[in-house]
């Protein structure tokens, strides 16, 4: 009897903690959102919403996608009057991306994203983007998707052509100061977006915008790169075209007699041509040192712009002489930053 | 109580650590100070302490023979009851807490915690040995949990993140100190369980001390080397990492590490009922030991249901120096007593 009771008991738990019991919670009553765009227009926030059209799915596994926008003088007052345009009860815990408008990156984004950071439903993996255009028509681009948002950010990956981040990490760089915010850039061009650099914070405001180059460069001196692709000209004319793959960097601080950063960037580079496997090397090898030395002078020297963890790894590596410093950033722009390159060409 | 009830010593030290293992995964709740990485340090200090705290308790096991029968061992008992029900509240306010608070599950904020006592109150009517034996099995499901937790969230650490050891700060140091070693309500326990255990209590004791601050040290270094100061916003850190967590095609693994910790939470409290009981039973009756543990547990339901809701009564629950010094007091003081009291009774 005991045991009949308790397979009962289980059956009618098991079956009343699933799918959604009260009908005012059915699919078609919630708005599942899968991306926000924001923008800041006269000290309003002007949030685009895009979101799982659950009442008219067009079947064969695609889910159609809808907008709605709203504003309000905070994120959250946005976002409610959005819902509430709409009807439905908001569902934050699918959102895959937010996308910073213009506007808004030149203004300053703490403020939204530290309502996305405490709001418990926005998950800290939540890919960030920027744009310098408005964030509703990119919202709005006749490509847009999630799935293709997802390959904008992973692009860094396949080609090292942008830098992408996710929630936690933008606002973990804010937070912490000592090193510079980046997002993956997009762009939009005939009503279609492509992801197209990066964009640099300088404290939560958009400091530079970083070309495909320049990304490339900074994920080689992080170590961060996973593949990257490249095409340059090379002296003699005709292009060169080659791959690297298993990168790794070093970044070595000295302090005595000024701040002297060593970054030692290691990698494996596949590249197919009529030159010799030394000149070949030789070539790529001067292509990414010009490159890497360039991307410090832009961002670092001229921009301030710490992208390469320098103040970070002079806090954790010599903490005791961090200390003694009475601006580390400044201290970091006027160091001496060494690249030294190690490549090896596999043909 | 129950059928049986004896354990062994591996039991005892499973149990042990999965009780209060529960707790440091919420750590950072009291404090709401975040800064995980500092933990690490205070984790060798709680360690030292803790086994410092546990030598009376383990000076009172060598005999192997009841210490609280009759005399004044009724009101330590009665006093010991009232200590394991403040700590059922606090553990019970932090699993309301996080599940209000930090998941955003979209169930009744009453449902689970009463499905939970229920839970709790019935395992420890079965006894000590059939906790001891649940306690095994969970903590294996949570070790592979967080066996798995730990390998999907390896590419995102990174040693940069570690703060350096000189810039702790050394008012968080203290006071993740204080919640480690406040947090050892399992010590005091191990007075009422001892009796019922075969085996080496001593060495399972000192092993489990052992194992759990290792645990605390490596996973707060882990856990502040993937979140970095995205940590320092966050009020469960230890669920924010989690939260991170892929592995392939499978995402959001937090949920995981919510089903352990909710089987975890059960253990403790079943755990804490049943020492419950058997404190009312040295101070009172057998008959009132029966009803003590749903008498408390109902109190401890509406106190960890309106903590969510009043910050007074979480501020009350979790207030760090009450429970440090109600902890010493009942390491110390109280089986210091006990010692005492059985040397005069020589």
């Amino acid at each position: 009897m005991k045991r009949i009771l308790a397979v009962g008991l289980v059956i009618i738990f098991s079956l009343s903690a699933v799918g959604c019991s009260p009908i005012e919670n059915n699919l078609d009553k919630r708005l599942i959102i899968q991306g926000i765009g924001i923008d800041l227009e006269a000290d309003e926030y002007k949030i685009t919403v895009m979101y799982m059209d659950t009442a008219d799915p067009v079947g064969e596994g695609d889910v159609k996608s809808s907008f709605a926008e709203g504003s309000g003088l905070s994120v959250l007052d946005a976002l409610t009057d959005t819902a509430n345009k709409t009807g439905r009860e908001p569902l934050y815990g699918q959102c895959a991306f937010i996308v910073l408008g213009g506007g808004l990156i030149k203004n300053g984004i703490s403020e939204p994203l530290e309502f996305f950071t405490d709001y418990y439903e926005f998950h800290p993996n939540i890919n960030i983007f920027s744009s310098e255009s408005s964030a509703d028509k990119v919202m709005r681009a006749e490509n847009m998707s999630v799935r293709l948002m997802q390959d904008f950010a992973d692009t860094e990956a396949s080609t090292g052509k942008t830098i992408s981040s996710t929630l936690n990490e933008v606002y973990a760089a804010l937070s912490s100061g000592r090193t510079s915010a980046v997002t993956s850039l997009i762009d939009i061009k005939d009503k279609k977006i492509f992801v197209n650099g990066a964009a640099a914070f300088d404290g939560d405001k958009a400091g530079a915008i970083l070309s495909s180059e320049q990304c490339m460069a900074t994920l080689l001196l992080c170590g961060d790169a996973k593949s990257v692709w490249d095409i340059f000209q090379s002296d003699e004319g005709g292009n060169i075209n080659y791959s690297l793959s298993g990168c790794k960097s070093k970044i070595n601080v000295s302090t005595s007699g000024g701040i002297e950063f060593d970054i030692a960037v290691n990698t494996h580079a596949s590249a197919y041509g009529t030159e010799s496997s030394a000149r070949l090397e030789s070539k790529i090898k001067s292509r990414i040192k010009t490159l890497c030395e360039s991307t410090i002078e832009q961002l670092l020297k001229k921009k301030r712009l710490d992208v390469f963890n320098l103040e970070r790894t002079l806090y954790s590596k010599d903490y005791g002489y961090y200390k003694t410093l009475e601006n580390p950033k400044q201290a970091v722009v006027l160091s001496r930053v060494n690249v030294i390159t190690d490549i090896e060409l596999q043909r | 109580m129950g059928i049986r009830n004896k354990i062994s010593a591996s039991q005892l030290f499973c149990l042990l650590l999965l009780s209060r293992g529960v707790l440091s995964v919420a750590c950072g709740a009291f404090s709401g100070s975040g800064d995980i990485g500092s933990a690490a340090l205070s984790a060798v200090i709680a360690l030292i302490i803790s086994i410092l705290l546990s030598i009376p308790v383990l000076y009172l096991s060598k005999s192997g023979t009841e210490p609280l029968q009759n005399g004044a061992g009724r009101v330590i008992s009665g006093i010991y009851a009232l200590y394991f029900f403040y700590s059922v509240c606090i553990t019970m306010t932090m699993f309301t807490v996080l599940r209000a608070e930090t998941t955003g599950l979209r169930i009744s904020i009453i449902a689970v915690p009463l499905i939970m006592t229920a839970a709790a109150l019935y395992g420890s009517y079965k006894g000590i040995e059939a906790i001891a034996r649940c306690g095994a099995l969970i903590l294996f499901a949570v070790v592979a949990a967080f066996v798995l937790l730990c390998l999907s969230l390896l590419s995102k650490s990174d040693i940069l993140n570690l703060p350096p050891v000189g810039s702790y700060k050394l008012s968080d140091i203290i006071t993740n100190t204080v919640i480690m070693v406040g947090e050892q309500s399992c010590i005091p326990a191990i007075i009422f369980i001892y009796t019922h255990v075969k085996g080496n209590v001593k060495k399972s004791v000192v092993l489990w001390l052992i194992v759990l601050f290792v645990c605390i040290f490596a996973l707060s270094l882990f856990i502040s080397s993937v979140l970095g100061d995205y940590a320092l916003t966050q009020f469960f850190p230890v669920y924010s990492w989690a939260r991170l967590s892929s592995f392939g095609v499978l995402q959001r693994l937090d949920s995981l590490f919510l089903a352990v910790w909710t089987a975890g939470v059960f253990v403790r409290l079943a755990l804490l009922f049943w020492v419950i009981s058997v404190c009312v039973r040295y101070a009172i009756s057998n008959t009132v030991s029966k009803l003590a543990p749903p008498v408390f547990g109902i109190f401890a339901l509406i106190i960890a249901v309106a903590a969510p809701f009043n910050s007074a009564i979480r501020e009350a629950m979790l207030n760090t120096g009450v429970l440090l010094f109600a902890t010493a007091f009942c390491c110390l003081i109280l089986p210091a007593v006990l010692i005492i009291k059985r040397r005069l009774g020589k």
